[in-house]
């Protein structure tokens, strides 16, 4: 396994590579700018949304409409959108750190995220000049709200299948569309639509819908579980006339902009359940500091203590993860935006590059999100059944996350397929990895990195489970890979790949960050020990059970004997004491009353 | 008309106070804030400004490094411009000493109208603007929940124990704003873009061309209040229970 | 430099202020260590009368400085009056109460002076040698130790708490002091006076809240609350229950999903005190308890309590404290 120092990180070379912790980008490395942003979307959301939780929550559009205007006037969507069409042309990192500090705004945030992200993208990546001429500045500013139409009563998953049909005109001038969407975010708010349908029957296409285009209507609203700030509709499409010049992109190739978007929504998702993680652990501990019971606090506990370690440690590795592959996405797309003719394509050849550490913080950091609140409202006890506390709503807010942008299913199908597509087609050395484990003599196999450091033990820890992933992958996929008709009845086992894959990520990530923060001397460099050691615990004990399943679910009696030997041998992990690392990590964040981790003041 | 605005960097008001080992207040990792009242004051500059009724803001402020974030805070709020003078050679919790190197400073700049918080919530002192306006010789209107600008004067509304009192001051004046007088504005992100490209100025004591101040006053030592043990339970009949209460009330915890 | 201590003597509405006294006792034991006499500064015009009461509250000499430019209170008359008086009784410490008047002119004589002064004081820790005083810093969540530096000072101390002086056995002298005063001169003016509202307090920023819950049983009990805030000067607050039981208007709510107050004095009463309800209230600095459940969590966090019926136990109080503050 190289170490990968000079060579060019490329989406999954973490599995087969080793990362000098200086390489990768941590939330410590945020600049004053940064911070300032944060502070800034932090405001608002105490200001603008968290004063009027109570009545957004009824879902009142004039509101939330309101609400999005006024996040307008604090630049909140001039995030990523270039100067010249009136945005601010920032750093992706700092659209990260502001989606995660609206992140903890519920609704909200869907509404947010929306404007952001799938409501400007096409435009923004895929748009004309006159497009985006005419649009950019408006959502800029929020004038104007966008939305997206991509899913049907009858397709969701598999988006592309849409029926919604677009048909052109006789004077060559429009296209009529007609159909409809549902799942609509921003529906009953939104003034532009980005809408996907088939024209001459199978060309999925990308259309600029105005909501006053005539036949063009918005359904009622749908009664939600969560997020109910955000107005989520059916929209209707009967005859609507689009002119021809509102295509976006290339007739028959919506498919780029459907996809391609995701991958940074799939990230922003993350990042932004990373910010409802930390306020779903800042009102757990806020509560659990004042209730007392047995004349205790609850945060005295140890057992409540271990849940809030747990919370903490996946907010961590989360947090990690999210800035780790923004800071590669920015890099590359820094480098794009050198030149200006191609600048959009580059970006999104990088967004393409890194698509599946994109996926994989959308489907982790999700499922963190949901225990993490899970266990905040869990230590409220029955207060936390109770509407009065905002765990309540932030429990339900949380659970969609796992569904929207691709269900964590579909994603992790699409972790490991990417992943075994382009070992295929020879972008990854993947296989030349795997072959090197199997012929390997297993107690020879060492890093190759010097045995000592900060956390050594650890990393050779990550290095190992990285071994124990391309075993059992090699192992396993050499038995379904050949046919793809295999490979698709494979689902449990692609699945439990990509666990592996994402757990792997989220260890290392903690890992390279924690071993960065005490190379930096941090004066809370042994906090940041504790947590690493935390996340290894966590971490180790489901990739061995997934690697367990992976064998026993392909192999019987003696080659089964053999291959769980392997993988008993290769999960040899250093010592790891849940009661005393998470004693440790409560306690910083009891004293802190809040993620203690926390970079921006 | 220009204006210039007094503001300090404080602990937020949230922050649970500890002291540290050598005994002082423990500040590290605490966020730190622009002193709310001073906000309000600089919310008042920028809305003044905006109405047209000034034309410039200058925000001075005497504090450590890190106090530069309160700068470009009030920057990003809407001031034109911001002063930090370094606080490290003078003893900074004397208001005497404080109050003598921002005389100095502003007695280099021209202005008309001279605004402060009332007070800010970390020392509870109210002196330093008061002793400014006595160094540079401007009337005060101290206190403020309104404040209007006239021709050459200052009309403004003084809350003061019990009544408020309308004042109008000569300019150059002071004024301190109390809470209430404003919704102070968060900074946006486009006017963080715009503060970086403001001048942002340091100066130090000797770019005053004065000596440290000798302080008048030293804190010795720093106490925390006490936790809390349990309620004292007053019995007997409602009357005599009532009786004690409003004793201790009145004696003991000397809140009436 | 005399040995003397001298006193702001504050009055408002033609009477001599009830901090007044207390700053003379503070004032008392200063000049006790220093070895001189407690001299007394009556600023305003048309004194006669408040002097001789001026005279009684317990100071060694009283200079009046009784001027008709003085008639209404203005920082700048203030400031050169109090300034021209005491340097010519001779000058040394002097003490105000911390009021709006003493924040206004405090610090102004103190640097007109060149001296430091010490705001908000609490407590004497020494009163010889460097006087040491102590005072709240962070909102009262922490105190800090002052030393005076120099053998001038100003100190501005805190109503209520020290006792007040003893009241003089026999008048002290009057000594009528010349300043220079002409209002031609003057850059502020005054122009106008309005006696605020004593109706509603606000909830946020009051210092004293009455608080009511479930306990006071109905909206009759709030009825009950009124006279009892009317004799504090506070403002009424309520449980989240007692909202929802229609009891009194939601914008009184304290808590969780209501107001987060942080008043001198809170008193709540008929209210558990449930987590949510302490959330909005507990940072307040003296918290009084009234509830008919001994085990009720409001007594946790109270520093008074009493245990029993709000319904008998507010108007007892409200007759005590009407009898106490009268």
């Amino acid at each position: 396994m190289a170490t990968d120092t000079q060579a060019k990180v490329q989406g999954y070379s973490f599995l087969i590579s080793e990362t000098d912790p200086q390489d990768i980008f941590i939330p410590e490395d945020l600049t004053d700018e940064h911070c300032q942003f944060a502070r800034s979307a932090d405001e608002f959301v105490d200001q603008e949304i968290m004063s009027d939780i109570a009545a957004l929550e009824k879902l009142d559009r004039k509101l939330l409409t309101a609400k999005v205007k006024k996040a307008g006037e604090a630049g909140l969507f001039m995030i990523e959108i270039p100067e010249a069409y009136g945005g601010l042309g920032l750093d992706l990192i700092s659209q990260l750190v502001v989606t995660e500090r609206i992140g903890r705004s519920g609704g909200f945030s869907v509404a947010y995220g929306v404007q952001t992200g799938i409501g400007t993208e096409p435009i923004l990546f895929f748009g004309t000049d006159e497009q985006k001429e005419k649009y950019l500045p408006k959502l800029a500013t929020g004038e104007w709200i966008g939305a997206y139409g991509l899913t049907e009563p009858g397709s969701g998953s598999d988006a592309l299948t849409a029926r919604t049909t677009a048909m052109l005109s006789e004077d060559g001038k429009h296209y009529v569309l007609n159909g409809s969407k549902c799942f609509i975010s921003n529906g009953g708010i939104a003034d532009l639509f980005t809408i996907f349908a088939q024209v001459d029957g199978d060309k999925f296409t990308g259309f600029l819908v105005e909501k006053d285009m005539p036949g063009f209507s918005v359904g009622a609203e749908e009664e939600k579980m969560g997020i109910k700030t955000s107005s989520t509709t059916m929209l209707t499409m009967e005859n609507v006339k689009v002119p021809v010049e509102n295509i976006v992109g290339e007739i028959g190739k919506g498919y780029k902009i459907a996809l391609n978007i995701l991958n940074l929504g799939r990230l922003k998702l993350g990042v932004g359940a990373v910010g409802a993680m930390k306020d779903a652990l800042k009102e757990a501990l806020g509560y659990g500091a004042q209730r007392k019971q047995f004349q205790t606090r609850l945060v005295d506990f140890p057992l409540l203590q271990q849940k809030i370690a747990r919370m903490v440690c996946a907010t961590y590795a989360c947090e990690s993860m999210c800035y780790r592959t923004a800071g590669v996405i920015n890099e590359g797309i820094q480098e794009a935006s050198a030149d200006a003719a191609t600048m959009f394509d580059n970006h999104l050849a990088t967004l393409e590059e890194f698509s599946g550490e994109c996926a994989i913080n959308k489907a982790y950091d999700s499922e963190c999100l949901d225990m993490v609140v899970d266990e905040a409202l869990q230590i409220h006890g029955g207060y936390g059944f109770i509407e009065e506390y905002s765990i309540a709503r932030q429990y339900r807010d949380a659970r969609i996350a796992r569904i929207y942008e691709g269900t964590n299913e579909i994603n992790r199908l699409f972790i490991t397929g990417n992943l075994l597509k382009r070992a295929t087609a020879g972008r990854l050395p993947l296989a030349a990895e795997m072959q090197k484990i199997s012929q390997s003599a297993l107690g020879a196999l060492e890093s190759d990195q010097a045995n000592d450091g900060p956390l050594a033990d650890v990393r050779e820890a990550v290095f190992r489970a990285k071994q124990l992933f391309l075993f059992v992958s090699g192992v396993v996929t050499e038995k379904f890979m050949s046919d793809m008709k295999t490979f698709n009845s494979q689902q449990e086992s692609i699945a439990w790949l990509a666990e592996m894959i994402m757990e792997i990520y989220a260890l290392e990530s903690a890992q390279l960050r924690a071993v960065k923060r005490i190379e930096a001397d941090d004066d809370s460099a042994s906090l940041h020990e504790d947590v690493a050691r935390f996340q290894l615990a966590e971490s180790t004990a489901r990739l061995e059970q997934n690697a367990k399943d992976l064998i026993e679910g392909h192999f019987t009696g003696e080659s089964r004997d053999a291959n769980l030997d392997i993988v008993r041998q290769l999960s040899r992990w250093p010592a790891a004491n849940r009661v005393e690392l998470g004693r440790r990590l409560a306690a910083a964040a009891v004293a802190a009353e809040k993620y203690p981790f926390e970079v921006v003041g | 008309m220009r204006l210039i605005v007094l503001v300090k960097q404080t602990l937020t008001t949230e922050a649970r106070i500890a002291l540290n080992d050598s005994g002082g207040i423990e500040d590290a990792k605490i966020k730190k804030v622009v002193n709310p009242y001073d906000e309000f004051a600089v919310e008042e500059a920028v809305q003044l400004r905006e109405k047209g009724v000034a034309e410039h803001v200058t925000v001075v402020t005497v504090g450590p490094e890190s106090a530069v974030e309160a700068s470009r805070h009030c920057l990003a709020m809407g001031a034109d411009e911001a002063v930090r003078i370094d606080d490290s050679e003078i003893e900074s919790t004397d208001s005497f000493s404080v109050a003598e190197v921002l005389g100095a400073a502003l007695k280099g700049m021209e202005f008309d109208l001279l605004l402060a918080g009332q007070v800010a919530v970390d020392d509870n002192a109210s002196q330093v603007a008061v002793r400014v306006a006595e160094i540079l010789g401007l009337p005060q209107i101290n206190v403020v929940s309104k404040i209007e600008l006239g021709e050459g004067e200052v009309t403004a509304s003084r809350e003061a124990d019990g009544q408020t009192e309308v004042l109008t001051a000569k300019l150059p004046a002071l004024v301190t704003t109390d809470k209430g007088i404003n919704k102070p504005r968060y900074p946006t992100l486009p006017n963080i873009m715009k503060a970086k490209k403001k001048p942002l100025t340091i100066k130090s004591l000797s770019d005053l061309g004065i000596a440290a101040p000798t302080p008048k006053v030293k804190v010795v030592a720093h106490t925390l209040r006490p936790a809390k043990q349990g309620a004292k339970i007053f019995a007997g009949t409602p009357a005599e229970a009532a009786a004690q209460l409003a004793e201790a009330l009145r004696n003991e915890a000397k809140v009436i | 430099m005399s040995q003397d201590v001298f006193v702001f003597i504050e009055a408002q509405h033609d009477a001599i202020r009830p901090v007044a006294n207390q700053v003379v006792g503070v004032a008392r034991s200063i000049a006790e260590a220093r070895g001189g006499k407690v001299v007394g500064l009556l600023i305003g015009a048309g004194l006669e009368g408040l002097s001789s009461d001026a005279a009684s509250i317990g100071v060694d000499r009283l200079a009046v400085v009784d001027h008709a430019a003085l008639a209404t209170y203005s920082a700048e008359s203030y400031t050169t009056a109090v300034v021209g008086a005491l340097e010519q009784q001779g000058g040394g410490p002097l003490f105000f109460g911390n009021t709006s008047i003493g924040k206004d002119i405090g610090p102004r004589i103190a640097h007109r002076l060149g001296q430091g002064m010490v705001s908000d004081v609490v407590a004497i820790e020494q009163a010889d040698d460097k006087p040491r005083f102590r005072r709240p810093i962070y909102a009262g969540k922490a105190f800090c130790t002052v030393e005076v530096q120099e053998a001038e000072y100003v100190v501005s101390i805190r109503a209520n708490s020290f006792p007040a002086a003893e009241a003089a056995a026999s008048p002290a002298e009057v000594v009528p002091v010349e300043v220079n005063l002409d209002p031609a001169t003057f850059k502020v003016q005054v122009k106008e006076v309005i006696e605020r509202d004593a109706g509603q307090v606000d909830l946020t920023e009051a210092d004293v809240i009455v608080s009511g819950g479930m306990g006071v049983k109905g909206p009759e009990g709030f009825e009950m609350l009124k006279p009892l805030a009317e004799v504090l000067g506070a403002a009424v607050g309520a449980s989240r229950a007692a909202v929802l039981a229609d009891f009194i208007h939601p914008s009184h709510q304290v808590g969780q999903t209501g107001k987060t107050v942080s008043p001198n004095l809170y008193i709540a009463c008929g209210i558990s005190g449930a987590v949510q309800h302490q959330a909005g209230m507990s940072t307040s600095k003296c918290i009084v308890a009234i509830n008919t459940d001994a085990d009720a969590p409001i007594f946790e966090i109270a520093d008074y309590g009493i245990v029993g019926d709000a319904a008998e136990v507010v108007p007892a109080l409200t007759e005590q404290l009407k009898k106490l503050l009268a």
